[in-house]
């Protein structure tokens, strides 16, 4: 049966028709909420909430949309939320670096594959954790999903000019923290919010 | 020198998807990478870092995410919302019903202190009296502007029939008028 069939049986009020939908995207929501909001649990919780969102608003669902970008939106909206209720600390990136280590200095693979890509990970969630919330969500839906501008704006509600415009500020702080990561000392660098 | 233009083609270039570089772009921005160390130290960051998010890997949930859904979902419905509901409408009850009772009954007590006192019983009766006497003459006045209207219309019984036909034609007017004319509201 198509996505398109199970999607149309839930609105019609099966509710055992929304299960294979959840096995489907479980996954790209929950990479989507852990990127955004940096902790497991609290990911889980959010995509939980996602596809209970979801499932209450499928009457409002446009079946000539993306099923896929209409949860991918709800996701993101409810990510952003949570993040803006978070208290903001302010930090320099000269007074909190990324901690140097071998992931950004060597492509070259070595018999510590896995703890490399630990630690590359650990790396990315922590400068995603410095970017805005929509900074970082167009970062997630670019890189994590291979969505286009037009793709991203659906799913966002941006215009395209301001998606392009956010990836490309998002992509040039990532830049400077891996510019202060290398170099010990980096002076004039801009402020950038993190959660505390 | 105005970095921007070669800013942006760096972008467009990662974003080979989006905008692919015109050649000459292309070309423009490789000579100006070699001569500008900033730009050059800039793209290899880029590049960087642009690597590095694609090399990143999906995180999946623990597994059993669908049954937590289901049992989430299962939960939610189960919440008897009604009851919440029958609750929060009784106590709001209540709390109004605390703020404006003790006012009323206030309000009622000092009503009842004051209509008790000898001086303000007899004036509440002469005033009711008075009341009585006036509405009482007016009636009276009526009912002889009546009796002499009816001698009247019987001394003069051509005049009468034309007041009843004016009245008659008046009458009709005014309902035809509001058959006809509908009720503007100003407000819709």
């Amino acid at each position: 049966m198509s996505e398109q069939e199970w999607v149309r049986r839930a609105r019609a009020g099966d509710e055992a028709a929304f299960t294979p939908l959840v096995e489907t995207y479980n996954t790209a929501i929950y990479n989507l909420c852990y990127r955004m909001l940096g902790e497991a649990g609290e990911a889980e919780d959010a995509a939980q909430e996602t596809f209970l969102r979801a499932y209450a608003q499928l009457h409002s669902y446009d079946p000539a949309r993306s099923f896929k970008t209409w949860l991918f939106s709800i996701a993101s909206h409810h990510c952003i939320d949570r993040l803006r209720k978070r208290r903001l600390t302010w930090l320099s990136i000269e007074d909190e670096q990324l901690p140097p280590h071998p992931a950004l200095r060597e492509q070259t693979p070595g018999p510590e594959e896995q703890s490399v890509r630990r630690e590359q990970s650990e790396v990315i969630q922590a400068m995603l954790a410095k970017l805005a919330p929509e900074d970082r969500n167009v970062i997630v839906m670019r890189y994590w999903y291979d969505y286009s501008y037009e793709e991203i704006s659906q799913t966002t509600g941006a215009t395209v000019s301001a998606v392009k415009s956010r990836l490309h500020r998002a992509r040039g702080y990532v830049a400077e923290m891996l510019k202060a990561a290398k170099a010990p000392r980096a002076t004039g660098r801009p402020a950038l919010a993190v959660e505390g | 020198m105005n970095h921007k233009p070669y800013l942006d083609w760096m972008h467009a270039a990662l974003d080979a998807g989006e905008a692919r570089l015109a050649p000459d772009q292309r070309a423009q921005l490789d000579a100006h990478l070699a001569d500008c160390a900033e730009c050059q130290s800039l793209w290899d960051v880029l590049g960087e870092a642009d690597r590095l998010f694609e090399a990143a890997p999906m995180a999946a949930p623990r597994p059993g995410f669908t049954g937590r859904f289901k049992a989430r979902l299962a939960q939610q419905r189960s919440r008897p919302k009604a009851v919440w509901g029958a609750l929060a409408l009784g106590l709001g009850a209540v709390g109004a019903a605390a703020m404006v009772l003790p006012l009323g009954v206030g309000f009622l007590f000092s009503i009842v202190r004051v209509a008790q006192e000898p001086a303000m019983t007899d004036a509440l009766y002469s005033g009711f009296n008075a009341t009585a006497s006036f509405a009482g003459t007016m009636l009276d006045g009526l009912f002889i502007a009546a009796r002499a209207l009816g001698e009247w219309a019987l001394g003069n019984p051509l005049t009468w029939a034309a007041s009843l036909v004016a009245l008659a034609a008046t009458a009709m007017w005014f309902y035809f008028m509001r058959r006809l004319v509908p009720v503007r509201n100003p407000g819709v």
